[in-house]
């Protein structure tokens, strides 16, 4: 039997740990199903009715007037916004498109709107836009406004906190950053500008109020990542500077909104690639070598401390039961019933056998005999050893036991006085 | 296995990679020279295999006394042997010192010696001798599995015998008993009811002793002496159920009654009467019967040290079988047990009839003093207290009702506290012994 329970005292250990593996499991297994797949087809596309796309918001943009133009390639992107003017550019997957080409500086006509629906860290990683991830959430989830920005004030409470970029509307996940003359504009979620999910709340009125701002929308819709150009430069860069100065000028009269209140952040950018580890260098290799010896003599301190010379004997426990257990678990219960009748009457009982062999009367004596035996009044005796008064609280049934020890110390004091006067006599 | 010192080698090395110009190398080093070193200690260190155990010392000891155990090893093989030992015992047996360290020259033999003083009666066995074989250096050492050293472990077990504190009260009840007998000088003569010698009449004598038919046989005035009934039988009944595992003061009730027992059995052995044992709860524990008179003690007293309460209730149907044979002559049956009234009435309250009509039957359980102590109101009372006090008193007033049932069943009951328990028990008997009732 002892083996059988040695071999299944390990479970006790991996019980525990299973379960809760299994729950982590699953949760995250449920909650990566959940997310949509930016590399379905349907995903925030203009022309798909499925719940992940984005039909509805292009037919309410097209009813506002506002010229929705679908390409699948930055660089279909690229030529359709130097072709026109004015335009938003709607990125609904920056995880697979190439941002680092979007982001170069003077790459965009200026006075373009860039919108980005839900960045990762790792599309604004490779991007030069100035924006960093902040923080996220497990699932997108509502936000009030909280800022003066006229869309988003004009939308209200949108589900679009899930990553947060550290701006002041909805709890930083809505953030726009002026650089290299187009306006950038990154929300944290893209439960707005999804079929299923525009008609809640404010979200309708937040992507439309974002994307209708220029009149027309170049709306990005790619479904596979997209290999970075080779470096040789493409037919547009050249004709980026002319188009910047050319346009420059034009921008601020361009009828954009006001400033967001965010303002333009311009940031310092990082170093590329992170430098070597400081602290490998800056000690000399024989501070290292010193170091692994000491872990190594630790360690033999501790395999040398590890081995017992016998191990320690288990000792066959003896059964022993503590005293008066159930006797106190009585007390206990009385105490939690508040049984004072009950206990008074066991006090007065016991009480009352014990005077009746003090004072030599038969068993079952009554409170009468023991009164006339003891000289007492009757009435007296009676009131403490056999009153029908229920005591209300614990200070009567203190005072009311307490009478029941000293009457009975009373009388045995008195009968012992009463002997020794007798013998002295 | 390497030792401490094999890690201070190593930390000697510590400055080395600081001082030489390739600290890599210096590590590498200080670490391959002090594995060499622990390698060569390791093949160098004495051969456990050849080592041979012996042990001898004390078998019993009194609870409280301390006992000796000496282990003798003999190293049979070839090499020295640089040896640690360390005798494990069961931690009851208050073993000490823990470690020994011994050099043994090939052929040598040394003897360790171990001091016990248990802290428990019953049987306290010596579980393991763990062997570990140093290297001269002190690098490394030699030590084989649990398993090997529980296998080359002499077997050896010390009973320790309860502690008896009647004894301070033998003395006294010893002396009663030749009173009695008739061999101590006081009032009268000999008591007893059995007929002794006839001898001649002195002056002083009780003249209602005087045998008329003697006399006239003898033509001188002669007297009956009479001595105390010999050779009359006490069976003493250890209850070890449940009821006995209760802690009184700090011990078990058990241990309460286990004095009691040997002082009654060693007064009854004194007067010639024959004792018997019989300990049970769901099975019979320990029975000692039969044999002569005085060569039976140690037996008995060694039966009642490996007595352990069980967790179970008590079987008064053995006992019945055992003491209802029909060939079982009249005894002095005295049970030792709780007087708590659901087993009472459970157990042997039924059968109590019957026993009683065929032996005398005693009824002893040792009291609880802290129960009396919760019965009296303290002089700050609080509510709790007084539901603690009708708690006792209903337990009181139970035992109350089973000692009245017990007598009416036609045994005598013995309830004292545990300091006076033993001797009250032991009065019984004498009593018994002296009004010749056995």
């Amino acid at each position: 039997m002892t083996t059988t329970r040695r071999r299944r005292r390990w479970l006790r250990l991996a019980v525990p740990f299973v379960i809760l593996f299994a729950l982590v499991t699953g949760t995250l297994v449920v909650h990566a199903i959940a997310q949509p797949d930016p590399e379905d087809a349907d995903y925030l596309s203009p022309v798909s009715d499925a719940g992940i796309g984005g039909g509805t918001l292009a037919a309410r943009l097209r009813g506002e007037g506002v010229v929705v133009e679908r390409v699948t390639s930055t660089v279909d992107a690229l030529t359709a916004l130097w072709t026109g003017g004015g335009s938003t550019l709607l990125v609904t997957t920056p995880g697979l498109v190439d941002t680092s080409q979007l982001s170069t500086f003077g790459r965009l006509p200026t006075g373009t709107r860039v919108v980005l629906v839900a960045p990762t860290r790792a599309a604004l990683d490779r991007s030069d836009w100035p924006i960093e991830v902040h923080g996220d959430r497990w699932t997108a989830t509502t936000a009030e406004p909280g800022c003066t920005d006229p869309t988003a004030a004009a939308a209200g409470p949108a589900a679009v906190r899930d990553l947060s970029y550290g701006g002041d509307c909805y709890d930083g996940a809505l953030l726009t950053v002026a650089y290299g003359g187009a306006v950038v504009t990154v929300a944290g979620a893209a439960d707005p500008f999804r079929n299923d999910r525009i008609g809640e709340h404010g979200n309708a009125t937040l992507a439309e109020g974002l994307l209708s701002q220029a009149g027309r929308v170049v709306w990005l819709d790619v479904h596979e990542r997209e290999e970075p150009p080779p470096p040789s430069s493409e037919p547009t860069p050249p004709t980026t500077p002319q188009q910047t100065t050319a346009t420059g000028e034009a921008s601020p009269g361009d009828g954009r909104p006001a400033d967001p209140t965010d303002g333009p952040q311009e940031q310092p950018e990082q170093a590329a690639e992170s430098p070597p580890n400081p602290l490998g260098q800056a000690f000399p290799p024989a501070f290292w070598a010193t170091v692994v010896l000491l872990a190594a003599a630790l360690l033999a301190l501790a395999v040398a401390a590890a081995r017992r010379l016998g191990t320690p004997v288990a000792e066959p426990l003896p059964s022993r039961v503590p005293a008066l257990e159930t006797l106190l678990g009585h007390a206990r219960l009385y105490q939690r019933a508040r049984a004072r009748g009950a206990s008074l009457a066991i006090l007065r009982t016991a009480a009352r056998r014990r005077l009746a062999v003090h004072l030599g009367l038969p068993p079952g004596a009554g409170i009468a005999d023991i009164a006339e035996a003891a000289g007492l009044e009757e009435d007296g005796v009676r009131d403490i050893l056999g009153s029908a008064v229920v005591p209300e609280n614990d200070d009567e049934l203190i005072a009311m036991a307490a009478a029941v020890q000293n009457l009975e110390r009373e009388i045995t004091a008195n009968s012992a006085a009463a002997i020794f006067e007798g013998e002295q006599s | 296995m390497i030792t401490r010192r094999f890690a201070v080698l190593v930390a000697v090395g510590l400055p080395l990679p600081a001082l030489l110009p390739a600290p890599w190398l210096a590590v590498a080093g200080v670490l391959a020279v002090a594995l060499l070193l622990a390698l060569i200690d390791l093949a160098v260190a004495g051969p456990l295999t050849g080592l041979r155990l012996r042990r001898d010392g004390d078998r019993t000891v009194w609870l409280g006394n301390g006992a000796t155990s000496r282990l003798t090893v003999t190293n049979g093989g070839r090499r020295t042997v640089r040896l640690s030992l360390r005798d494990s015992w069961v931690p009851s047996a208050g073993a000490g010192p823990l470690q020994h360290a011994l050099t043994l020259p090939p052929g040598a033999e040394q003897e360790v010696v171990t001091t016990l003083v248990p802290t428990r009666h019953g049987d306290r066995p010596a579980v393991r001798v763990t062997l570990r074989s140093r290297g001269p250096l002190g690098l490394a050492y030699r030590q084989r599995r649990r398993k090997w050293n529980e296998k080359v472990t002499p077997p050896w077990t010390l009973r320790v015998l309860p502690l008896f504190p009647s004894r301070r009260i033998l003395p006294e009840k010893l002396a009663r008993i030749r009173v009695l007998d008739g061999s101590a000088v006081t009032r009268g003569r000999g008591h007893g009811t059995e007929f002794d010698v006839l001898r001649e009449y002195v002056i002083g004598d009780d003249v209602r002793s005087i045998d008329w038919r003697g006399s006239a046989r003898h033509h001188d005035v002669v007297v009956r002496t009479w001595r105390p009934e010999r050779d009359r039988r006490v069976f003493c009944v250890l209850d070890t159920g449940r009821t006995s595992a209760v802690r009184i003061g700090d011990v078990p009730r058990l241990d309460a009654s286990i004095d009691a027992a040997l002082l009654l059995s060693v007064l009854a052995a004194r007067a010639d009467d024959r004792v018997d044992l019989l300990a049970l709860d769901t099975v019979v524990r320990a029975r000692v019967a039969g044999g002569g008179h005085r060569t039976q003690l140690p037996r008995l007293i060694d039966a009642l040290a490996s007595l352990e309460p069980a967790l179970a209730e008590t079987d008064y149907s053995l006992l019945g079988r055992e003491l209802l044979r029909r060939d079982r002559k009249r005894s002095l049956v005295v049970i030792f047990t709780a007087l708590d009234i659901a087993p009472m009435i459970e157990g042997l309250l039924p059968l109590l009839p019957r026993l009683a009509a065929r032996h005398k039957v005693v009824v002893a359980g040792v009291r609880d003093p802290a129960m009396a102590r919760l019965a009296t109101l303290p002089a700050e009372v609080s509510a709790a207290d007084v539901h603690a006090a009708a708690a006792a008193e209903r337990v009181l007033g139970q035992r109350d009702r089973l000692r009245d049932l017990l007598d009416r069943s036609g045994a005598t009951v013995v309830d004292a506290d545990a300091d006076t328990f033993a001797s009250k028990v032991a009065d019984v008997y004498l009593l018994l012994k002296a009004t010749g009732r056995l």
